[in-house]
């Protein structure tokens, strides 16, 4: 069987007054049906681009510029505009990291769940009102009814992340991507949310790309995991695997900067320097500026991804690994 | 000068909920529901609790973006709600807060000089040029280079905005931030670098912080002292070493108990806690937690508790209040 999403040399390019910059460098992954892919890395890596390149949503002076997306088979990015609104939110939805990106603030949130859910799952006034409040209640909101009149802004912050997530999930999607889902939630609740996701996952055979910065949540929810850094891949491979013995530099630091829950330290670690501007990305790999592990052809050949030998199903690209 | 910077009596924060053409008020959103502690100067003081528990709110009111529906706060010896004009002026300008989104209270058409100079034109100080000079070294205090001065927020990356949203909150030399969630849109690595940089504010410019978080690794991290809240009020407060070797409200333990944990594999998610998540709209009688508490008994349906205890571990649960400490719940 062919996984449910096949991603392939993915690149995506921003065509800014100071030169063209890859927001992702050609990405490639798979996902099975069922399965769930964790995407973790350093903030302004290409996470949401990647997200959005599948979704489409590139706008100006963004652009694809290489690459496929195969969903069940079908080439999502040669799709017409029409096509793709027949897809996006039904077969296909995303959960925005910002939750302003996909609620109107002038809407109430109400409105605009009824909206989606008439278009792709064609039903009445009265059931889409039905599906829209029994939504926000599966997703912990309290007084659903009440809340389903209200604006974005009468919500608290973890509220219309909820919500946003009840509108993503209101159309059954066959693949959802889901973007730091659960940023805003505190512990319990992000508990209900991903015992949510599983769920679905189970009864309806759900394809999840899930990208968080909390290697806690990653390690708990996914079975394989990508590691991005500079719009490129540095390792993929299962979870746990993964975490518990790293092979690229970046990773390990990584791990290594997480506040640990009864592990307090007077200054917590952090990876020396900063992520390069894009045009003073190094031409090799895009960490050498900052790896411990760093050896002259890194700056200057990028490393390719292959197969780690030994380690069935993980891939890295680092000339010098842990 | 005292000790406390700060003190919160009894502050109410309700929500008018209307409906209809002639907005009838048909109900309340009781978001902050008497609420009472105090922030000592230098000290950081946590604040945890449920997605919607009413924490934004309190910083709001604290910093009178809100006014409270009832309640007295006393900033630096002063009856904060009852300050106009002038006075009113200076005191704000002592209080400052970071707001939870890094991306929408940052306004995309200003550059990140005109957002950091805002303060200082608010308030009148200063001349463009020596305006110029303090926005520079705030952006190099905050890990930004002088020369981002031109730019505009969205070319900077989620990190370098929380560091922006932080210089313009120091921007005035205020003796107390609240941080609502700085760091919980953030990657792990920009994290440690945000709260070592807040770290070291603090002991530069002896600042007390409110610190607000769901993320109880981030709160241990940084606090000193931490108050639990749930549904609008605060149902546990105690030191950081205490609460987490000893947490004793049943809403408290459920929360230690549900933070990820890295490699120990892929897991069925359980909920932690059953039952609905009650609403501020309409909130349980008794002890607000009871209908998800595992270990709720006759009385919590029906007394709300008090918030009591030795002075440095107060909380507000039946377990512990004196009638019930020395009974057997199975004999209730
Ligand atoms: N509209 C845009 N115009 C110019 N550059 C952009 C635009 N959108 C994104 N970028 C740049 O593309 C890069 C990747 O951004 P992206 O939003 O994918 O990061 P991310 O990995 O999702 O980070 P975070 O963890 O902070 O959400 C960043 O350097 C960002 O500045
Ligand atoms: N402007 C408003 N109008 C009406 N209700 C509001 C308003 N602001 C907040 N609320 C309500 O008050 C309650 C508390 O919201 P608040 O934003 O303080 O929660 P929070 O603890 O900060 O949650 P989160 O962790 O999700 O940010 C929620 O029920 C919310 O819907
Ligand atoms: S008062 Fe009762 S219901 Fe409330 S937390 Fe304590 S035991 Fe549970
Ligand atoms: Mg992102
Ligand atoms: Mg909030």
């Amino acid at each position: 069987m062919n996984p449910v999403v096949q991603v392939k040399d993915l690149e995506t390019t921003f065509f800014l007054k100071s030169g063209p910059f890859k927001a992702v460098n050609r990405i490639s992954y798979e996902i099975n049906q069922g399965e769930t892919l964790g995407i973790v890395g350093e903030s302004g890596c290409g996470k949401s681009v990647t997200s959005f390149s599948l979704m489409k949503l590139i706008e100006k002076p963004g652009m694809v510029t290489n690459g496929e997306f195969l969903l069940n088979g079908r080439n999502i990015l040669t799709l017409k505009d029409r096509e793709i609104e027949d897809v996006r939110g039904g077969q296909m939805a995303m959960i925005f990291q910002e939750p302003m990106t996909a609620l109107n603030p002038v809407l109430t949130i109400g409105y605009q769940m009824d909206e989606q859910i008439k278009k792709h799952l064609r039903l009445s006034d009265q059931d889409s009102r039905d599906r829209a409040i029994e939504m926000l209640q599966l997703v912990g909101i309290p007084s659903a009814k009440e809340r389903y009149a209200a604006y974005p802004h009468q919500l608290s912050g973890g509220m219309r992340q909820r919500a946003m997530i009840a509108m993503a999930l209101s159309c059954n999607p066959k693949f959802l991507i889901a973007d730091e889902p659960t940023t805003a939630l505190d512990v319990t609740i992000q508990a209900q949310i991903l015992e949510l996701f599983q769920s679905l996952q189970e009864k309806m055979n759900m394809t999840v790309q899930f990208i968080t910065h909390d290697l806690g949540v990653i390690s708990e929810v996914s079975d394989k995991m990508m590691v991005m850094y500079g719009g490129q891949t540095c390792e993929m491979g299962p979870t746990q695997d993964i975490i518990n013995s790293p092979a690229h530099p970046y990773t390990a630091a990584l791990i290594l900067s997480r506040p640990q829950h009864g592990h307090r330290v007077e200054r917590l670690r952090t990876i020396e320097g900063s992520v390069p501007a894009p045009h003073e990305l190094p031409k090799g790999c895009p960490f050498a500026n900052r790896c411990p592990n760093v050896l002259a052809d890194c700056w200057t050949i990028k490393p390719p991804r292959l197969p780690i030998t030994g380690k069935p199903g993980r891939t890295l690209a680092c000339f010098n690994p842990l | 000068m005292s000790d406390i910077i700060l003190e919160a009596k009894n502050i109410r924060k309700y929500f008018p909920i209307k409906k209809g053409f002639f907005m009838r008020e048909v109900g309340q959103v009781k978001a902050v529901e008497d609420v009472d502690f105090i922030v000592r100067r230098g000290e950081t003081l946590g604040l945890v609790g449920e997605s919607g528990c009413g924490k934004s709110t309190l910083g709001r009111t604290l910093i009178r973006l809100y006014e409270p529906t009832k309640g007295e706060i006393t900033f630096d010896g002063k009856d904060f709600l009852k300050l106009k004009g002038s006075e009113l002026r200076q005191k704000r300008r002592d209080i400052q807060m970071i707001f939870q989104d890094p991306y929408s209270s940052l306004d995309p058409r200003m550059t990140v000089g005109q957002v950091i100079e805002q303060p200082f034109i608010i308030h009148g100080l200063l001349q463009k040029r020596e305006r110029e000079l303090q926005v520079k070294q705030l952006l190099e205090l905050v890990g930004l280079k002088s020369s981002h001065i031109n730019r505009y927020p969205h070319e900077f990356s989620g990190g370098q905005r929380q560091r922006i949203a932080i210089a313009r909150a120091i921007a005035l030399n205020p003796k107390l931030i609240i941080c609502d969630e700085p760091v919980s849109a953030l990657d792990v690595s920009i994290q440690a670098q945000i709260l070592n940089l807040l770290k070291d504010l603090q002991k530069r410019l002896n600042l007390t912080y409110i610190f607000i978080s769901h993320d109880l690794s981030v709160i241990e991290h940084v606090c000193d002292r931490i108050a639990v809240m749930y549904l609008g009020r605060i149902v546990e407060l105690t030191t950081r070493e205490e609460l987490f070797a000893n947490p004793q409200h049943p809403y408290t333990q459920a929360l230690l108990s549900s933070i990820p944990t890295i490699g120990t594999g892929k897991k069925k998610m359980a909920r932690v806690l059953s039952g609905e998540i009650p609403s501020p709209i309409n909130p349980p009688s008794g002890c607000t937690f009871h209908p998800r508490c595992p270990q709720a008994f006759a009385i919590c349906p029906k007394v709300i508790p008090v918030l009591e205890g030795p002075a440095d571990h107060i909380k507000a649960c039946h377990l512990y209040t004196k009638e019930n400490s020395t009974t057997p719940k199975e004999l209730l």
